[in-house]
């Protein structure tokens, strides 16, 4: 039954741009448009009010979404009496609310499993990967890192006074993997250990070291102990975590992920506080065994954090293994816990004196 | 309600943007702020949020557009593209960096670049293609044909061109690429032209690309020059640690520099707007532009300022302020005969964009 409310409105069909002319009919449940003749009914519970410019008030109705409906005012106002909830937000606001709260637990069980659940799994992850697997990408990540980072020009006549020191370390500690070592210019005081048991020390870390091999040999332990523990891989496995995060955040082309892995690599991997810990610790052993002092590697902490202490715009300059670590204090009391007092040093004069020579400019211009 | 009731007539219609800034800045606002809690999911729903907003503000002959896109369309098409195309790019980077030498990586990271390179006009075909299937005008769809393939390396192909020719190839290149995407667009079966009219090519594209670039050239260097003969001799020289005040210095004489810039490139943003808006005809109707010179530089300050002090939150609002610009200045000029005009019979992408988004491409609109 059509009530005698009965208004002109125009009419697209959804079939052609034409627009046509009609009549509207507003019934209890839903609304009759007369199109010269032709009938078309919209039930309110599926209508859809469109929000816009122009004149006049605009409805879509499920039944043939391509359709348009507009009404002048006078239909409007009798619509509005007739089925408020076409105009009720609130479905769509609670839509909406339960789309956001979905959103933001899938957020967070992403994020969980991405902060906690990759580092979580990148230890298990590094120590079942074949080591040949690592000792190759080790290889080739350092291939990468000196194109970015030149190696010193008497890094091979310095490398091999130090190599049978390093390969006796290695042994002793159980290390896992033979020690390809290199020295790389950086002005920065640093040392690092890439995944396969490839270590570099940086120009800076020579110079600043260069009165005291016990201490030089005391950081390259600490490096063993990264390599010990496969922390290079590890970190590999939690950038690459992180990179996946990145390429979902931004929406990005894959470069992201590669700029985390690399730059992590590059960043001197920085490894978590226990991961450090654990270093230190399989540091000192080492050394012991190799009948060496442990309280070298406290001289070496001491001239590092005198070195980023000389200049606060220094900080930066810290390498990420003792800049990641508040404690710095501690690291040093507990390496000369170990001290002892008849340790031997590994390196003698003759040796090192080619050794600190490994990036100077002496050497460079030779 | 509209007057344009009568079936059958031939109508001359106005292009008319009536957004408000505020409405806009609430929708930035609360995308930025409900992005920050969902590791940026919701950035689909605000972008959409945005477009229906925007096209429901426009309209043609007094019929506003509709935007019918949805959120979920654009998060399914992100997951479609992130995993069957950007992850496996990801790690096959990944896996040639790790597992081969320098030179092996180099031989399988060149030809997947340049693929990517190619990747982004197909994705840029894509969500054009997606976005106009999603926007109608009297319950009519627009559509888009063609072959993404065939326009991702075209547009490859220019840039390669544009990059040998120092840039002198970009204007024509620009307009090419138009041309391929207008060209294979409809207003429902009725297919939208690409032609080189008379008004169209009274545009000075190349008179003002010749001001842009060499403006540019002569700006920058006399700013270098300038930076070189006053603080930079004893501050540059020393070495990398630059003071803050010279720093600041670098900054403060670059602002004028890059207005002047702007306004050298203003022109032939105008110019290459108006160009390719009189080129298109639908119907028995031809589109035209007047935007100015002024409209651009204008809006190019402004926007830029509104982004600063909204923190970012303008950035949709400052998009708005650019297509309200162009559609206001826009007019359609001619008869369309919309009885004429059947629905669109080309199939609609099911879902979209995913492509772009999994390339950092998309844009708000």
């Amino acid at each position: 039954m059509i009530l005698e409310n009965q208004f002109p409105a125009q009419f697209y069909d959804g079939k052609s741009a034409a627009s046509q002319a009609a009549t509207v009919g507003l019934e209890p449940d839903q609304l009759v448009i007369d199109i010269d003749g032709h009938r078309e009914v919209w039930t309110y519970k599926h209508l859809t009010h469109i929000v816009g410019a122009g004149d006049g008030l605009r409805l879509t109705h499920r039944r043939n979404k391509d359709a348009i409906l507009v009404l002048g005012s006078e239909a409007e106002t009798a619509l509005r009496a007739a089925a408020p909830e076409v105009f009720d937000g609130s479905r769509e606001r609670r839509r909406m609310t339960g789309l956001v709260i979905t959103m933001i637990a899938a957020a967070g069980i992403i994020g969980a499993g991405l902060f906690i659940g990759v580092p979580a799994a990148s230890g298990p992850l590094a120590h079942s990967t074949p080591k040949d697997f690592e000792m190759r990408m080790g290889k080739n990540l350092s291939a990468q890192i000196t194109t970015l980072m030149r190696t010193c020009s008497a890094s091979t006549q310095a490398v091999a006074k130090l190599q049978p020191t390093l390969d006796e370390l290695a042994e002793t500690g159980d290390v896992g993997f033979p020690i390809t070592f290199q020295f790389v210019h950086m002005s920065a005081p640093n040392a690092f250990a890439l995944p396969g048991g490839q270590v570099m020390a940086t120009s800076g870390l020579l110079e600043l070291l260069k009165d005291d091999p016990d201490a030089f040999v005391g950081v390259l332990a600490h490096e063993l102990g990264h390599v010990k523990a496969r922390d290079g891989m590890q970190a590999l496995y939690r950038n690459a975590g992180l990179g996946i995060l990145l390429e979902v955040i931004t929406g990005g082309s894959g470069i992201a992920q590669q700029l985390v892995l690399v730059g992590g690599q590059i960043r001197q991997l920085r490894y978590n506080r226990r991961q450090e810990s654990l270093a230190d610790e399989t540091a000192a052993e080492i050394m012991l065994k190799a009948n060496m002092d442990p309280g070298a590697l406290a001289r070496a902490f001491e001239a590092l954090q005198s070195y980023g202490g000389k200049d606060d715009t220094r900080d930066h300059k810290i390498p990420g293994w003792l800049s990641s670590h508040p404690d710095t204090q501690k690291r040093i009391e507990r390496a000369r816990e170990r001290a002892v007092a008849d340790g031997v040093s590994p390196i003698d004069d003759a040796a090192w004196a080619v050794i600190v020579e490994a990036c100077s400019k002496k050497s460079e211009e030779e | 309600m509209s007057e344009n009731n009568g079936a059958g007539q031939a109508e001359s219609l106005e292009v008319k943007n009536i957004s408000t800034i505020g409405s806009m800045l609430w929708i930035g606002f609360y995308t930025i702020l409900l992005n920050l809690v969902t590791l940026t999911f919701f950035r689909f729903w605000g972008r959409t949020h945005f477009r229906r907003r925007l096209w429901s503000d426009t309209s043609v002959g007094g019929e506003p557009l509709q935007y019918t896109g949805k959120g979920l369309e654009l998060f399914v098409g992100f997951l479609i593209a992130i995993f069957s195309l950007m992850l496996p790019f990801a790690a096959l980077v990944l896996a040639a960096q790790l597992l081969l030498g320098p030179e092996g990586f180099v031989i399988v990271i060149i030809p997947l670049y340049l693929a990517l390179f190619v990747l982004f006009g197909i994705a840029i075909f894509l969500a054009r293609r997606y976005h106009l299937s999603r926007t109608r005008l009297r319950g009519i769809r627009f559509a888009q044909t063609g072959s993404a393939t065939g326009y991702g390396f075209a547009a490859f192909g220019y840039g390669i061109l544009t990059g040998i020719t120092l840039g002198w190839f970009g204007p024509e290149a620009r307009i090419r690429l138009s041309r391929k995407m207008w060209s294979k667009s409809y207003f429902g079966s009725e297919p939208i032209h690409f032609e080189d009219t008379p008004e169209a090519a009274k545009e000075p594209v190349y008179a003002s690309f010749a001001l842009a670039w060499f403006g540019t050239m002569v700006a920058y260097f006399a700013w270098i020059g300038i930076i070189i003969a006053t603080a930079g001799a004893e501050g540059l020289a020393n070495g990398s640690e630059l003071d803050p005040a010279a720093v600041g210095y670098i900054y403060g004489t670059f602002i004028p520099v890059a207005l002047l810039i702007a306004a050298f490139v203003s022109w032939h943003e105008a110019v290459m707007i108006r160009r390719i808006v009189k080129s298109l005809r639908i119907n028995g109707a031809n589109l035209s532009s007047r935007i100015s010179t002024w409209d651009i530089i204008e809006l190019s300050i402004t926007n830029t300022l509104l982004i600063i002090f909204t923190l970012g939150f303008g950035f949709m609002a400052a998009q708005m302020r650019m297509w309200k610009r162009i559609a206001n200045r826009m007019s359609i000029e001619g008869e369309i005969d919309f009885d004429a005009i059947k629905q669109s019979e080309i199939d609609a992408p099911s879902q979209g964009e995913g492509l772009a988004d999994g390339l950092d491409l998309v844009s708000n609109f």
